[in-house]
């Protein structure tokens, strides 16, 4: 199949900043055909979209907290519809709070420790331990380091010990934020997310919140095409499935 | 309190069953704190929390043997819970379970009467309203002084409502406390954690006790009852003297098939006004008391108990009953405008004698010349039932002053009203008709959630120099304005919507067993509609808040809410 017959749907809420990013690389990196979804509409042929990407920005300007208007939007309530039919969705930086209040993943998020809206180049570890049957990392070794940028002030992954024990346990993490070598430490943690997550699986593995931006490290001209490797695995999943 | 004055939404919260529902919630509250802070294991909190129960028949059957009720519900709880009982009532002594339920039990009264005082002054702003500009005698010392609108007199009582709506509001406040301390108080036997995270499940506030929450928290509870029974009673009054036969200004509706005496049958009597006249009488006396309770021997003794278990429940059930019925006269009370002009012309004009006496000072008499003449002609005009203004204009002295037709101006009774515009807005921007409630939701980080902001705050407060404060927790406040229907709108939808509703679930006959259900339900549901609306509302109103606070305005994960209605 050529990537020209993949399907992708990208959301826009008032604030997303992220959506034109997400569109150039799917449709100029990767070839893709990529159709933007407005938050105001609901849509109900599922397949229609191969994936679907929640991008970032500050959608609704963060009120209340990051992501819990738009979590509440009507395109939202088609995507909890997409996600239990299995569809596949990935939420960068802002979706992925998106995704967390409406409830498609478990935890919260808080206010970056250091206070500071970081803005860098970050590592993370490819933590999961089901990289073959999910759609995010079948092309990526286990404990592999990538180098993608991180643009965020509420990125503190939060969730009770419990919670996180069993997301370990049922290998839900897919990325903890390390140094180059690989190794997790706070030094390496630039949020103070517990755990240093910085990317987490839905139960069934169609759904990816990711903190870091794949999407501005898909060609080496950017200074990584490290995110180009989740991309390619999400094309290669949508073609072999 | 004797059925005759018991509605069954208040008395209800007097029977047994919901006092020992009560007590199981603040046993079970006792051993959430427990689990929390390690000494009962998860496994028999979640079998404690899950099986624990009563029957209030079996209780009274223990009870007759213990001869204490406390013991006879942990007996029957016990019974049903099985080998976790051990974990309940863990050094409490009887009172904390008592108190901190007595608490509860009071301010769910105070908060059901709140309601209803809210409903009074609602019914009292629609009337003040209606009757703004309608004349009628002003009236000191019983005696004819100078005109008044009926809507002004209204209004007082509607201020004065709102005020006693202030009370039982600081009432509720004050009465929102607990106590899980032991035997005398010193904790010996319960860790002050317990305490404070089980109050916190009650959402009561800790204060210090010996064996019992001191009476003065209550005796302010009675008070704020009393002084709302008084001002029921003052408005009652009024009704009581409009409606004598020489006055017959106002009086209160009366319904086909009525029947004022058994002697007479012409009568029509102020019933209504007298009852609440003499029911604010026994909330006066029960406050009396209230406040004798308070004066107990050393660390408790139980004379106040006896007095409690009869004044409580009767002082609350009659202040629902006396605003219940004065609802009612207020919303049905038929009004006799053109008698109120009527009598106003009794006294042949002498209520314009001030503008009289003030005017001939203004145009150069001596103020005790002035005075003397305007008494002497005032007098004279009510003895030899002649026109005031005639008089006037006859005496030679006060044309000196006045011409006759500026005489005649002298008597508008315009003039009196000239500021009751100004007097309506005042009232009415201090104490405005609720046709919104304001609900506040105050939403705050958990405490094992890291605060950043509360950090960087505090940092900041002690480079300022204020090395004192330990911990900054920085939370939001949202306001929401939540439209509130009209009144009577409402109570017409309502009982258009219970009665299809009914009529549809009898007709299908699947919920409701047509040999018994059907009727309870009906009788049920009728109930609601005529007397519990209000508090149907608020209720509704309290679920849909803490709705939208768990669903949106917070995440339950990382946060706490707090919900305040206005």
């Amino acid at each position: 199949m050529e990537n020209k017959k993949i399907n992708a749907g990208i959301t826009v809420f008032p604030g997303s900043n992220c959506d034109i990013d997400v569109y150039y690389a799917l449709k100029d990196v990767f070839n893709i055909n990529v159709t933007f979804l407005w938050h105001k509409d609901e849509f109900h042929n599922f397949k229609k979209y191969d994936f679907i990407v929640i991008p970032g920005g500050f959608s609704y300007g963060d009120y209340l907290r990051a992501g819990a208007l738009a979590a509440r939007s009507r395109v939202m309530e088609s995507i909890k519809d997409y996600a239990a039919g299995g569809g596949i969705i990935l939420g960068i930086c802002n979706g992925f709070q998106i995704l967390l209040e409406s409830g498609l993943l478990k935890g919260a998020m808080l206010t970056n420790k250091s206070l500071k809206f970081e803005c860098k180049d970050v590592y993370i570890k490819n933590t999961g331990n089901n990289n073959q049957n999910n759609p995010f990392t079948c092309l990526i070794n286990k404990d592999a380091v990538l180098k993608l940028p991180i643009a965020h002030h509420d990125g503190n992954y939060f969730a009770e010990k419990k919670e996180v024990d069993y997301l370990f346990s049922a290998n839900q993490i897919a990325f903890q934020y390390c140094d180059a070598a690989g190794i997790t430490s706070d030094e390496s943690n630039p949020n103070g997310s517990i755990k240093n997550i910085g990317g987490l699986f839905g139960e069934k593995f169609n759904i990816l919140g990711l903190m870091p931006h794949p999407e501005r490290a898909s060609e080496k001209i950017l200074g990584s095409d490290d995110g180009a490797k989740i991309f390619n695995s999400i094309i290669y999943y949508v073609k072999n499935k | 309190m004797i059925e005759r004055y018991s509605l069954p939404e208040i008395s209800d919260i007097w029977s047994l069953k919901n006092k020992y529902n009560t007590w199981l919630k603040v046993e079970l509250a006792v051993c959430s704190a427990y689990n929390k802070i390690g000494k009962i294991p998860d496994k028999s909190t979640e079998n404690i929390l899950k099986n624990a129960r009563f029957e209030v028949a079996e209780i009274e059957e223990t009870e007759k043997i213990t001869k204490h009720d406390v013991i006879a519900f942990l007996t029957n709880v016990a019974k049903y819970v099985g080998e976790d009982s051990r974990y309940i009532h863990l050094g409490l002594t009887s009172s904390d379970v008592g108190d901190t339920s007595f608490s509860l039990l009071f301010r769910q009264a105070l908060n059901l009467i709140l309601s209803k005082a809210e409903s009074l002054a609602e019914s009292l702003a629609q009337k003040a309203l209606k009757y703004k500009h309608t004349p009628m005698m002003g009236r000191t010392h019983g005696i004819h002084a100078e005109p008044i609108t009926f809507g002004f007199k209204l209004l007082i009582f509607y201020e004065e409502i709102n005020r006693g709506i202030y009370r039982l509001k600081q009432a509720v406040e004050t009465v929102s406390c607990g106590k899980l301390s032991g035997a005398v108080g010193t904790f010996a036997n319960v860790p002050p954690e317990v305490e404070k995270i089980a109050l916190e499940i009650l959402d009561l506030k800790p204060l210090l006790s010996n064996q019992i929450i001191q009476r003065d928290i209550y005796a302010e509870c009675f008070y704020a009852l009393a002084s709302l029974g008084a001002s029921c009673e003052k408005i009652a009054l009024e009704m009581r003297h409009l409606m004598r036969t020489e006055v017959s200004e106002a009086e209160e509706s009366f319904s086909a098939g009525q029947k004022g005496s058994s002697a007479m049958p012409h009568k029509k009597n102020p019933i209504v006004s007298e009852n609440i006249c003499g029911l604010s009488r026994v909330l006066r006396s029960n406050l009396m008391s209230a406040l004798e309770d308070i004066a107990l021997w050393h660390e408790r003794d139980i004379s106040h108990s006896s007095v409690e278990r009869i004044i409580t429940p009767d002082s609350t059930i009659l202040a629902y009953y006396i605003l219940h019925q004065l609802i009612n006269l207020v919303d049905n009370m038929v009004v006799h405008e053109d008698k109120m002009l009527k009598n106003m012309q009794l006294t042949k004009g002498v209520i314009f004698s001030q503008k009289v006496l003030l005017t001939l000072t203004d145009k150069g008499m001596l103020r005790e010349d002035a005075y003397a003449i305007v008494q002497k002609l005032a007098h004279q005009a009510i003895q030899t039932e002649t026109e005031f203004v005639i008089l006037l204009k006859n005496n030679a002295d006060v044309l000196k002053y006045l011409k006759e037709d500026e005489i005649r101006n002298l008597f508008d009774i315009n003039y009196y009203y000239k500021n009751i515009d100004f007097i309506f807005e005042r009232s009415l921007s201090l104490f405005p008709i609720p046709d919104s409630y304001k609900a506040v939701v105050k939403v705050t980080l958990k405490d094992e959630v890291l605060d950043p902001q509360g950090k960087a705050v505090l940092s900041v407060l002690k480079s300022s120099g204020f090395n004192n404060i330990e911990d900054v927790r920085v939370g939001k406040h949202i306001e929401l304005t939540i439209k509130k229907e009209k009144k009577n709108k409402r109570k017409e939808e309502r009982n258009n919507a219970a009665g299809n509703n009914a009529a549809d679930k009898i007709e299908n006959n699947n919920e409701y067993d047509s040999s018994s259900g059907n009727n309870k339900y009906h009788g049920k549901n009728s109930k609601n509609n005529n007397q519990n609306l209000d508090e149907l509302d608020k209720e509704a109103l309290n679920k849909e808040l803490r709705d939208i606070s768990e669903k949106i305005l917070s995440n339950p994960l990382i946060e706490n809410f707090e919900i305040e209605i206005k």
